[in-house]
């Protein structure tokens, strides 16, 4: 029969409404009351094995007892907070900032990576694949809508007379671009807000061939032919201000350069045209032999289409059209086609 | 004409660069092209501040209520649900920021490099004042404008001890600062979560005197070379502000005597203490209604601070019976003048009229129709002390779902969820609004609104959890159990006897059927769940709980109910190998419904253990218990034993005695 351990104090009133045999009963099975029960019995126990053996000589250190380990208190945590969340939620309230992704917030079961053998690919949990790259959950179109009405109120209407390109080029030919840039470190500032760009296209500008021509060489290969745009970039000074000022100073002085006519100008032979041009050209007196030659005056379509077959193999170089033009412009000067 | 620039090219430039004059309304760019001069209007840029775009944005985000306050961590495990873990999630963050910058301060001569373009001088160490520093008058300035007392004083003294120069103004300046302060530094605003967690404001029995008499200030006022209005005002504010009433009112009597003008805020900060100067309802008034005479004879004008200092002064004589109707005049009277009432105005309406002990008014309600969806912003530091006693009306004098709800409506309007105050006065506000719904409303609404708030917005405390409870049993909506259970477990309410005690008495009413298994099933997991939670705290534990006998019947009827007999036996076991566990014991229908089970299930074990047990526990019906065992179970010798032995009767001899009587 086990010890029955307890305070005589513990029991309840109603202890008193049993029998006294009953009581006699409990009482009698155990020996003593209290927790010290278990100590004696074992302390006599062991006195007992001791007395009957040799005690044992124990050399040597002692085997470290490994404390007991400090039970770890779980900590009681929240479910994942997409469970609470409805299908009709206001997304740019949960996520309303650029953020890492965050398996419990964000209630989609996306998966990323590359699939083990006979598995599917990784899913959103511990996924640092997904959390690498940038999301843009921040960014969803009813929050790209909200944030633009918000900032209507700083927005100024459109000018009435600008509406499309030509009207925008009419009225301002010269576009200048500059950056600013924050930085969310010590210093907020970046060399590279001083730098100004201007483009302007060449047909905003009243210039005749001449003041083209010279212009053109003027500015090398900040002229694209393309789109007939010229682009001055300016960084030399430290301040955006005064780059924009250089740029518009190196405007005015390019225009005005080309208009001018140095008085060495007339000293440009042919070899500097910067196109050919037929008249006056060997080509032209050679046809003139021709023509002589022939007796009778060459009709002026054919010497036309001459010229322009030898003016384009010359400006736009030789390919197959530019050739096949020149061969037939010949026969039909030589008066074979 | 070489070398010249041709005259049509300046124009044709000044046009390319738009010449035009940006001091105009707008830009107009005249364009010389054909006859007809176009002028293309461009409207000026709309000046805005260099945050402005940024508010913008965040007007668009609004609270969401799945995921907690953005100062802590957005992750389950992260996040605290508790009301221990939040406060002291913050505050530990916070001491952290303090940890750093005293380590700052300490070490003051580590932090010398400087990168920032620009300057920002809130990362560098505080410059600390010694006797060699070289202070001026400029120095003393800077220190009052950053708020920083202590320094201030200290740099103050140096100039004395130096003999440098300090003009009347400054002087001036330096008694309005310490009479504000009371020469005493306040807590940085840096420390926002210590602010937010502050609770000495809310108690009021605090008012104490804590002016330093003959102190800094005095001495300053006395160092003045002219004691003028704006020292004296100066002077009787920072008195009245800590509470030196005697002391204020004999300087007011001076400069009644002196013929010194005084300003509003002065005479405000007078009629605020009235109260603390006279004793009786009356009196009081009196004194009230002088000051604010002379303050009209001297022809200052009132404003929002009078209004609310007359009734607050009124708010400390409520118990009067006119009080009332004074302060209803009052507010009229103000209102002529023009003067727009704030939140704190309405608070101390609220006291006066919402009394505890008086009849019921409904003047929150003409309240609310006056400024329902208005936006406000702080304007008096009682402001903050509407919200929550309007809540509190609310539920308590009111017993109103509808007008709480014009309240909380008002509180979410724009930006005024600010002046809820702080963390205390929220907790009482959602507490409030928490009980009442759980009065007023069904319990599906009442649960909407508890999915809604808790745990992020408000964690209910335990007293809260109670009612909630109470309220799931009186209405049997026990389905909302196993929820309820989880919160109690993530907020640490399942170390409180209260709590556990009316869970237990919640899930007996649950009658088990086909429909509600689930429902079942999850009861006899919460039982089983609170016992091996009881079991495994320690032994040394400060609110260790100790089993009562109700408690312990409710949870055997539950287990057994709910189909988790064997769990039943275990816990019967349990508490009859060690009885002392349980204060008292398990009750007769618990240790009935065991015994019915256990015929059911056969054991003649569990029955004779739980008769054994019925017995010791002194119940009158053990007896019959024991009949009902020995006639529906086959007993062998052991058991007759047992029983024989408890009950001092041969049950079964009597029974078979019955039979053979019967056959």
């Amino acid at each position: 029969m086990i010890p029955v351990v307890e305070a005589a104090s513990k029991m309840s009133l109603k202890c008193r409404l049993f029998s006294e045999f009953a009581r006699q009963q409990l009482f009698r099975s155990s020996p003593a009351c209290g927790l010290h029960i278990s100590a004696t019995y074992y302390a006599e126990s062991k006195a007992v094995a001791e007395d009957e053996e040799f005690r044992t000589l124990e050399l040597g250190g002692r085997k470290i007892q490994r404390r007991a380990q400090r039970i770890q208190r779980e900590m009681p945590t929240l479910p994942p907070r997409y469970k609470r969340q409805a299908t009709d939620q206001d997304w740019g309230n949960v996520w309303p900032a650029p953020r890492s992704f965050h398996p419990a917030t964000v209630p989609l079961a996306v998966r990323q990576g590359y699939p083990a053998k006979g598995q599917a690919p990784p899913d959103k949990w511990g996924n640092a694949e997904l959390m690498k790259i940038p999301n843009f959950l921040h960014l969803t179109p009813p929050v790209i809508e909200r944030q633009c009405e918000a900032l209507k109120k700083f927005c100024t209407p459109w000018p009435a007379g600008l509406e499309n390109t030509e009207k925008q080029e009419k009225h301002f030919p010269v576009t200048m671009t500059k950056s600013s840039y924050l930085h969310s470190s010590p210093s907020i500032r970046d060399p590279k807000s001083r730098i100004v760009t201007l483009k302007v296209h060449l047909r905003s500008l009243n210039l005749d061939t001449h003041a083209r021509d010279k212009l053109l060489r003027l500015v090398g290969d900040r002229y694209d032919p393309a789109t007939d745009c010229l682009t001055l970039v300016a960084d030399r000074c430290p301040l955006s201000q005064q780059n924009r000022d250089y740029c518009h100073y190196l405007l005015t002085v390019l225009y005005n350069e080309a208009l001018k006519t140095e008085p060495w100008e007339h000293e440009k032979e042919v070899t500097d045209n910067e196109r050919y041009v037929w008249q006056g050209s060997p080509s032209e007196a050679a046809l003139k032999v021709i023509a002589a030659a022939k007796g009778e005056p060459v009709p002026e379509a054919d010497v036309d289409k001459y010229r322009d077959a030898v003016a384009e193999l010359h400006n736009e170089g030789e390919d197959e059209t530019t050739l096949a033009k020149y061969r037939e412009a010949v026969m039909k000067i030589a008066g074979i086609a | 004409m070489a070398g010249a620039i041709p005259r049509c090219s300046v124009r044709h430039l000044q046009r390319l660069f738009g010449s035009c004059s940006i001091s105009a309304p707008v830009r107009s760019v005249r364009t010389s092209s054909g006859n007809r001069a176009e002028e293309i209007v461009i409207p000026n840029r709309i000046p805005r501040s260099s945050t402005d775009i940024l508010e913008a944005l965040a007007s668009t985000v609004g609270r969401d209520s799945s995921g907690p306050h953005y100062k802590y961590s957005d992750d389950p495990y992260l996040t605290p649900a508790s009301n221990v873990a939040k406060r002291s999630f913050s505050l530990s963050k916070e001491s952290g920021r303090k940890a750093a910058r005293w380590i700052r301060d300490k070490h003051s001569d580590l932090f010398t490099h400087r990168p920032e373009d620009p300057f920002i001088e809130a990362f560098y160490p505080k410059i600390s004042f010694t006797d060699e520093s070289d202070v001026s008058e400029d120095t003393l300035r800077e220190l009052m404008q950053k708020c920083m007392v202590s320094d201030a004083i200290q740099v103050y003294q140096i100039c004395k001890t130096k003999g440098v120069e300090l003009s009347d103004s400054v002087r001036q300046e330096l008694l309005e600062f310490l009479g504000y302060y009371n020469c005493e530094d306040a807590l940085d605003e840096d420390w926002v979560e210590e602010r937010w967690y502050r609770q000495g404001i809310m108690s009021r029995d605090r008012i104490r005197n804590t002016w330093k008499d003959h102190g800094l200030a005095e001495e300053l006022f006395k160092s003045l070379s002219h004691q003028g209005s704006p020292a004296y005002c100066a002077l009787i504010r920072g008195m009245t502000r800590y509470y030196q009433v005697d002391r204020a009112w004999q300087m007011y009597q001076e400069t009644l005597e002196k013929g010194i003008p005084l300003d509003t805020e002065t005479y405000n900060s007078l009629i605020r203490v009235a109260s603390l100067m006279r004793e009786g309802s009356d009196l009081r008034w009196k004194l009230v209604k002088e000051i604010l005479t002379a303050m009209s004879e001297a022809g200052v004008r009132p404003n929002l601070g009078t209004l609310n200092s007359t009734l607050e002064s009124l708010s400390q004589i409520a118990s009067w019976r006119q009080t009332k109707n004074l302060s209803l005049q009052v507010m009229a009277e103000f209102n002529r003048l023009g003067i727009q009432a704030s939140l704190a105005s309405y608070y101390f309406l609220l006291i006066i009229h919402c009394r505890e002990r008086g009849p019921i008014s409904h003047i929150l309600i003409d309240i609310m129709n006056h400024i329902a969806d208005k936006e406000f912003s702080i304007q008096d530091p009682k402001d903050t002390f509407f919200f929550v006693t309007a809540m509190d009306v609310c539920r308590n004098h009111l017993h109103s779902k509808e007008l709480a709800k014009r309240v909380d409506d008002l509180l979410h309007t724009g930006n005024n969820y600010m002046l809820i105050g702080d963390s205390y006065k929220e907790s009482i506000y959602y507490r409030h609004y928490f009980a009442l719904s759980c009065s007023t409303d069904t319990v599906d609404q009442f649960m909407e609104l508890y999915n809604e708030l808790v745990p992020h917005i408000y964690t209910p405390e335990p007293g809260v959890m109670e009612e909630l409870l109470k309220a799931l049993k009186v209405h049997e909506a026990l389905e909302y159990l196993p929820q309820l259970w989880s919160d109690m477990i993530v907020f640490d309410h399942t170390s409180r006897e209260k709590l556990l005690m009316s869970v237990l008495s919640a899930m007996t009413c649950h009658q088990p059927s086909e429909d509600n298994t689930k429902l079942t099933e999850q009861l006899a997991t919460i039982a089983w769940d609170l016992w091996t939670r009881v079991q495994r705290m320690e032994e040394d534990r400060r609110n260790k709980i100790t089993w009562s006998g109700p408690m312990i019947g409710d949870l055997l009827t539950t287990l057994v109910r709910c189909g988790e007999y064997s769990k039943g036996v275990e816990v019967m076991q349990k508490i009859s190998a060690d009885p002392h566990i349980v204060l008292g014991s398990a009750t007769v229908d618990s240790l009935q419904t065991l015994l019915d089970a256990a015929i059911g299930n056969d054991e003649a074990n569990t029955g004779v253990m739980v008769v054994v047990y019925a017995v010791d526990a002194g119940h009158q019906e053990a007896a019959d218990m024991a009949k009902k065992l020995g006639s529906s179970l086959t007993l062998n010798a052991e058991h007759r034993a047992k029983l024989t032995s408890v009950l001092g009767i041969d049950i079964i001899a009597d029974l078979k005695e019955k039979e053979i009587s019967e056959s």
